[in-house]
């Protein structure tokens, strides 16, 4: 036996221990610090710093003092910080590299704090382009599913910019069809003979058909150049025509294209109008418009704080699965039936007190674990306030349960007579100046899909507004005879982007006061609507008469041509026969003229002598 | 690199008995291929120290199979799985599991209780190899090694010089 035992080993190894607890006692606390800094910055997604961590034991108690959580979209503001926080560690899982602590109370809790510096985490290493397109890709998107509760009109521009137009439509087929005439027209008036031609004509007629034949040649040559000038009075007068024809089937077309363009911003105007009448105003409803940007202001910060608490909370199931498959093959806990489970982290209790805007409230918080299957226990968290400087009581109650493959989450707030004064409300410059609030609504989410309701009811309200408008005083004496009302609102689908719907009994008592607002609000869209659709038809037929006038004036033009071309036409060549027959009857008439008178002469002499 | 087998070459020259050396290569095992940081290492540690087991060829192969367990962890996880997962240990594995001792040994942990299980297997055949090694190292390898005129070169090299300042 002594050959194989070596007691001298008994002391090292007692020793090994002993150093090893030495380091434990002197390195715990540091290492505690580190564990809570690391593991809580990944969840936090910022910086998470601690001033000390202190190791107690009998019983084994570690006393955080000094934790700030910095906010990650704003690193110079903590989330939450806390001055100090006691916990009872249970001492044998934690050799197991588990940390089971019974209760945690947390002192000088506070939220939304300044930070000295900035809580951003060190850069991540440098993307490449396809991570940052992808990055991109997924930030597009969720701006695109981000909440948006905003009930407004849209402009006569933003409704003229998204929907197709039968002007637009209309106007370009108008000028497309003008072009392509202008074009025909211009290459056949190019063929029309213009007036200094005319007058070229005229004189070359007047050359040939004036002054006498000289001879038989002057008469064959004249009668050639006569022709010739005919034959071009004919080809002048067919271009004249297939003008003439251009302009009328330009003239046609165009006509038959102006009446549709004229009705188009008629046609497109009724079909805004019936459109953007009834869904205009996107909650449809009076409360909507009230309620509404009050109602998405408390629905953002709720989804705001949800969306910083989610890290921090159990993941589901599938969560995990899909975590797990990308890493490196660790191995995993196998959970057996059992009385006493120990997940890796359990929080038993957590309490504090927190100094809200809304007063102080009691916080406490059970279970919490990323491994509530391993506990069969869900975690739930209350938020309660008794007699608070704005409000009777407040209750809160949430439960995060992801023990299953799909977690679900549910929330309840319960707030009675909550006193406000001076709440701005969505519309008329309206201001709800007193009034005490009940409000009761559950709010559950499972799987990326959000289920929500609520009812408040507003009793003793009083109202004023600033605006000096008629609807505004209108809606003000109506408001005046309300005293107690309530408000539904619902919630549904994808937790980013939800339907949302807001209604209240308060709609039928305002809702003569409110449809005038709208009619007005209509009216003044309408007008603007016909204005800058008047707008787009000047665009495109605006000198349309000028144009068709021009076209008139061109075809008056060329009837003159074609008159004066027929007259030309007309012009004929005398026969150089007939002329020399003419000249020969009138010489012989002249000699017959000259025997005449001398007869005559010879007849007077006789007659003289004989008296 | 140098260093460990220089190291290595010096527990085989040294004068310890092959079965001493051949016992810290076994342990070593447990060391090497399972978590390190397991309430079992505790006792693996002192048995190492209070049994007469060669303590630098325990930390040497310790170091060796810790190199390995990167290959076989995956073997050590399914060991494990199979192993909890297997219908006719059940009852055993909830009733270990009720124990707040057990639970501190991690038994449920599959890479843990797979990788253990592995050193268990390996022990008994690597202590006979090595303990056979040793010894045909120390009467054949190393008499004829010291005839070959490369053996004279090494000595002349810089790994004879880090061999020689660990004082073999």
């Amino acid at each position: 036996m002594k050959n194989y035992i070596r007691w001298s080993g008994l002391g090292i190894f007692a020793l090994i221990s002993a150093l090893l607890a030495a380091f434990f006692m002197l390195a715990a606390g540091p290492l505690v610090k580190y564990a809570i800094e690391s593991a809580g910055s990944a969840a936090a997604g910022a910086k998470v710093e601690v001033d000390e961590v202190k190791l107690a034991f009998d019983p084994l108690t570690l006393d955080i003092r000094g934790v700030q959580i910095a906010d990650k979209d704003a690193p110079m503001q903590n989330l939450m910080s806390f001055k100090r926080a006691v916990a009872n560690v249970e001492f044998f899982p934690l050799l197991l590299g588990q940390g089971i602590m019974d209760d945690v109370a947390l002192e000088g809790v506070a939220f939304n704090t300044p930070r000295k510096t900035s809580g951003a985490l060190p850069k991540a290493p440098q993307l490449s382009a396809e991570e940052k397109a992808e990055l991109e890709k997924e930030k597009a998107e969720a701006e695109a599913n981000s909440f948006k509760l905003d009930v407004e009109l849209p402009s006569a521009d933003e409704i003229l910019a998204r929907e197709p137009l039968a002007t637009v439509q209309q106007g370009e087929a108008f000028q497309q069809a003008f072009k392509s005439h202008q074009a025909d027209i211009n290459s056949r008036l190019a063929a029309v003979p213009d007036n200094n031609a005319l007058k070229q004509y005229e004189k070359e007629l007047k050359q040939l058909t004036s002054g006498k034949f000289k001879s038989v040649k002057d008469f064959e040559e004249r009668k050639k150049a006569f022709e010739a000038l005919q034959a071009r009075f004919k080809n002048d007068q067919l271009a004249l025509q297939q003008a003439r024809d251009a302009i009328k089937a330009g003239q046609q077309e165009l006509s038959s294209l102006w009446p549709l363009l004229k009705d188009a911003p008629g046609q497109d105007f009724t079909t805004l109008k019936n459109k953007y009448t009834a869904d205009a105003l996107g909650a449809g409803n009076l409360s909507g418009l009230l309620f509404g940007s009050e109602a998405g202001y408390w629905a953002k910060q709720g989804l705001y704080y949800y969306g910083k608490l989610k890290p921090l909370l159990a993941s589901d199931k599938k969560e995990l699965a899909a975590e797990q498959k990308s890493k490196r093959p660790e191995g995993r806990f196998v959970v057996f039936p059992s009385d006493k489970p120990q997940p890796g982290f359990w929080l038993k209790n957590l309490h504090f007190d927190a100094a809200l805007a809304i007063g102080q409230v009691d916080v406490r918080v059970t279970d919490i674990t990323p491994d509530q299957a391993a506990i069969k226990r869900a975690t739930v968290a209350t938020v309660s306030g008794q007699n608070l400087p704005a409000m009777q009581q407040l209750v809160a109650r949430a439960v995060f349960d992801h023990r299953g493959a799909v977690g679900r989450d549910d929330l309840e707030l319960s707030i009675n007579d909550w006193r406000i004064k001076g709440m701005d409300l969505g519309m008329a410059g309206l201001k709800m100046q007193q009034a005490s609030l009940n409000l009761r609504s559950h709010a559950s989410i499972s799987g990326g899909e959000l289920n929500a309701d609520g009812r408040l009811t507003v009793q003793n309200s009083q109202f004023s507004t600033k605006d000096k408008t008629l609807v505004a005083k209108e809606l003000l004496a109506a408001l005046a005879q309300v005293n107690t009302f309530s408000v539904d609102g619902k919630a549904s689908g994808k937790l980013g982007a939800p339907d949302t719907s807001i209604s209240s009994d308060l709609d039928d008592q305002l809702n003569n006061a409110f449809n005038a607002r709208i009619k007005q609000k209509q009216q003044q869209l309408e007008q603007e609507l016909r204005n800058k659709l008047n707008d787009k038809l000047l665009a495109y037929a605006g000198d349309y008469q000028q144009q068709v006038k021009d076209l008139n004036l061109t075809e008056g033009s060329l009837d003159e041509k074609g008159k004066a071309l027929q007259q030309l036409a007309k012009s004929e060549l005398g026969d150089y026969e007939k002329q020399l027959k003419e000249e020969a009857n009138a010489k012989a008439k002249a000699e017959a003229d000259k025997k005449q008178k001398e007869l005559e002469k010879k007849a007077k002499d006789k007659l003289k002598k004989l008296l | 690199m140098l260093g460990m087998l220089a190291k290595f070459l010096k527990i085989l020259n040294s004068e310890a008995a092959p079965g001493q050396i051949a016992l810290g290569f076994a342990m070593a095992l447990f060391w090497g291929l399972t978590p390190f940081f397991s309430l079992h290492n505790l006792f693996v540690l002192l048995l190492v120290c209070i049994l007469r087991v060669n303590i630098a060829s325990f930390f040497l192969a310790s170091a060796v199979f810790a190199l390995l367990a990167f290959g076989l962890d995956p073997v050590s996880i399914s060991i494990g799985e199979a192993l909890l997962s297997k219908p006719e240990l059940q009852s055993l594995w909830t009733n270990m599991y009720q124990s707040d001792v057990w639970r501190a040994f991690k038994f449920n942990h599959t890479l843990l209780l797979g990788s253990v299980c592995l050193a268990v297997l390996l022990f008994v055949p690597v202590f006979f190899i090595s303990k056979k090694f040793v010894l045909v190292y120390r009467s054949k390898i190393m008499a004829t090694l010291e005839k070959f005129r490369i053996t004279k070169l090494i000595k002349a090299s810089k790994f004879y010089k880090i061999y020689e300042k660990l004082g073999a």
